[in-house]
């Protein structure tokens, strides 16, 4: 067990336990892993997570929960494991549930349109539809303004309607 | 409508809230954006991430991690930090104080040097000087004729170089003369009073009283002709008669361009040849003496020949250029050339000054008082070397063609005087060569140099403000900094290379280190 004070650095931060933060929060980043990498290659990025976010507890500042820490180094050990494995992000699969206003949206076309989305629209649409992070998490675990986040999310969501409800070639331009 | 979504998130305020349903109420299209969102996002929400697993592993993973935390990491490059400091601290240290040492441990072996060619020369003079000068004092003296004989033992009757100097005795002449001149010892035993002549096979001895009887003989001042010559081939007695009379004007015309003035006639009315100057140089080369007078010299009997350059600013050129005549005339000086050159914009004159070595300091600095001083080098030139080894030379020739004459004096036959006078004239300027060498010699140490240039105006400001080849100048100056920046760096290189068993060891343990947790 492994213990870094951090008082020094940020005083209103308690001792970070590595151990404890495994605890606390493998399932969220599991999760988050396999929204991006698959079902198959997520256990693996949310132990190397895991493993640097060990090796870099001093950097840890206290400037944000340490779940959107986590969730920051996931986003590019997801992004790595991609990259190895020489293939774009995959989208999650969905359950078959009806949505709440009781209409069905097709699995496949939703997938298809999610993958289809530019990696700034995709991330930000995961992270806040699948994830529940909020606007603010978003915005810390992106690096970007709460008000770009808004606004991605907006145009990636105006794209996905336009994908699913509209599949012509002719109107599939993404929007920015 | 971008806030569309903000507002099926509920991130809107009430005001924004409010605005965005009266725009609801009243478009269908956004209505329907809203309800096809709102089954986007619902849809998202069912996402199946499968059940997660390797939390075991993790755990496993996390308790198997190196045990190197991250303040042990920082300190370990904390101390990488200070070894790799104090490193080239060092390095730096030695190459600022390299020169020093090396300047030092160069001044040092040069000293060394010094002091050990200082102690040889003394011993090869009290070895080989100090008879020949006793003998020397002998001559001038009481007029003994030293015998000279060098290969003239053996009969081929060639003049022996006199080399007092030469071979072990001083270590700065020519290697010809250690092989070909009798040493010191041969010349002290060749000294004594009995020696074969090498002419006629004979023993010719020479006493005490025989030299004087000689000289007393030697018609040089009264012009008589005491010996008689064998007849035939040179006019018989007159022949020697006139040889000698031939022969001592001239040497007496040449002693007298000496610079130290030489005897007056003796009680006989026979001037020593070279006398005086001659024993005045025996006894600066043995030592006896510590100076000669008229011949400038420093501490230890050194001859020094001092020079000087400057270059100073004055305000009215004529008036400096008159100034400095009559300064350097007051020092018992002269000006050897001047050049003025007086324009509008300015001017600048060129002088050559020669003054007393004695007073070169004083008038440099009185030189210096004329106005700005630009510009001042001075040095000054050993060579004592060359002024007691051209001394001596010329003292054995001289004693050689003493020796020569007084064996003519005795000649048998045509033949013999006919080789006498040929090695007469061979020595005669030998000696004549080293005489005059001795003259310059002593001209340069008595008198010390100095070329001054006077400037005024804005042939001033050009000499003190620049070169007028600047991009010469410029490009010069960077190849020599390059030179040097080259060197600096091949000397770090040098240094990293020599210290590498300390710094290398943290170097491949920093490497390993971050190796491992990348």
């Amino acid at each position: 067990m492994m213990l870094v004070d951090h008082q020094q650095a940020m005083p209103h931060v308690e001792k970070l336990d590595i151990s404890q933060l495994a605890k606390q929060h493998y399932d969220r980043v599991f999760r988050f892993c396999s929204t991006r990498v698959g079902y198959h290659h997520a256990g693996d990025a949310a132990q190397e997570t895991f493993i640097t976010a060990q090796r870099n507890l001093s950097k840890f500042r206290g400037e944000s929960q340490p779940l959107t820490w986590l969730i920051g180094i996931a986003l590019n050990e997801c992004r790595r494991v991609n990259r190895n494995n020489q293939k774009t992000e995959s989208a999650p699969d969905f359950r078959d549930e009806t949505s709440q206003e009781g209409q069905l949206i097709n699995r496949e076309v939703l997938r298809q349109a999610l993958s289809k989305l530019s990696e700034e629209h995709r991330d930000v649409v995961t992270l806040h539809e699948i994830d529940g992070f909020t606007y603010e998490e978003i915005a810390q675990i992106a690096g970007v303004p709460v008000g770009t986040v808004k606004s991605r999310l907006y145009h990636a969501f105006t794209n996905l309607r336009k994908y699913i409800y509209a599949p012509e070639p002719s109107t599939t331009q993404e929007v920015n | 409508m971008e806030n569309l979504k903000s507002y099926l998130d509920g991130e809107l305020d009430i005001a924004q809230q409010a605005e965005v349903e009266t725009h609801l109420r009243n478009d269908e299209e956004l209505q329907k954006m809203v309800e096809e969102f709102s089954a986007i996002s619902s849809t998202l929400k069912t996402a199946d991430t499968g059940e997660p697993y390797g939390f075991e592993k993790l755990e496993e993973r996390l308790n198997s991690a190196p045990k190197v935390a991250a303040e042990d990491k920082k300190k370990i490059w904390r101390l990488a930090g200070y070894w790799s400091g104090s490193m080239a601290c060092l390095a730096l240290a030695s190459l600022l104080l390299f020169p020093v040492f090396a300047q030092s441990k160069l001044a040092a072996k040069k000293s060394a040097i010094v002091s050990k060619i200082r102690g040889l020369s003394d011993e090869s003079f009290a070895d080989a000087a100090s008879p020949s000068s006793e003998s020397a004092k002998q001559a001038t003296t009481d007029g003994r004729a030293r015998i000279l004989s060098g290969n003239s033992q053996d009969g081929s009757a060639t003049p022996a170089p006199p080399g007092v100097m030469a071979g072990k005795a001083n270590g700065f002449s020519d290697g010809n003369d250690s092989t070909i001149s009798p040493t010191a010892e041969d010349r002290v035993q060749n000294g004594s009073d009995s020696k074969s002549d090498g002419f006629s096979g004979a023993t010719t001895t020479t006493s005490d009283s025989e030299p004087e009887n000689m000289v007393a003989e030697e018609p040089v001042a009264s012009g008589a002709a005491p010996i008689k010559g064998a007849g035939g081939g040179f006019g018989g007695g007159s022949a020697t008669e006139g040889m000698k009379e031939e022969m001592r004007p001239r040497r007496l015309q040449s002693s007298n361009s000496q610079v130290p003035k030489l005897a007056q006639s003796d009680q006989n009315g026979r001037v020593p040849v070279e006398s005086q100057f001659k024993s005045e140089m025996r006894a600066k080369r043995d030592g006896v003496t510590q100076s000669i007078p008229g011949i400038p010299e420093t501490d230890h009997g050194i001859f020094l020949e001092r020079s000087g350059e400057m270059q100073v600013k004055v305000e009215d050129l004529k008036r400096a250029v008159n100034e400095t005549t009559g300064m350097i005339a007051s020092l018992d000086g002269f000006v050897t050339s001047s050049n003025t050159q007086n324009q509008a914009d300015g001017g600048e004159a060129l002088m050559t000054l020669r003054v007393p070595t004695k007073n070169f300091t004083t008038a440099i600095d009185k030189l210096e008082g004329m106005g700005e001083l630009i510009s001042e080098n001075t040095g000054s030139q050993d060579i004592t070397t060359e002024t007691v080894n051209n001394s001596a030379r010329m003292i054995s020739w001289a004693d050689e063609e003493d020796r020569l004459i007084k064996e003519l004096a005795k000649a048998k036959n045509d033949n013999q005087r006919y080789r006498l006078k040929q090695l007469i004239g061979q020595a005669r300027a030998n000696l004549e060569a080293h005489k005059a060498q001795v003259n310059s010699l002593l001209e340069r140490a008595k008198y010390s140099t100095i070329n001054l240039s006077l400037v005024r105006g804005d042939r001033a400001a050009k000499v003190g403000g620049g070169s007028s080849n600047w991009s010469g100048d410029a490009l010069k100056g960077a190849k020599d900094n390059l030179g040097s920046i080259g060197q600096v760096l091949g000397t770090i290189g040098i240094y990293f290379l020599v210290f590498a068993p300390i710094w290398l060891p943290f170097a491949i343990a920093a490497y390993i280190i971050r190796k491992k947790n990348s």
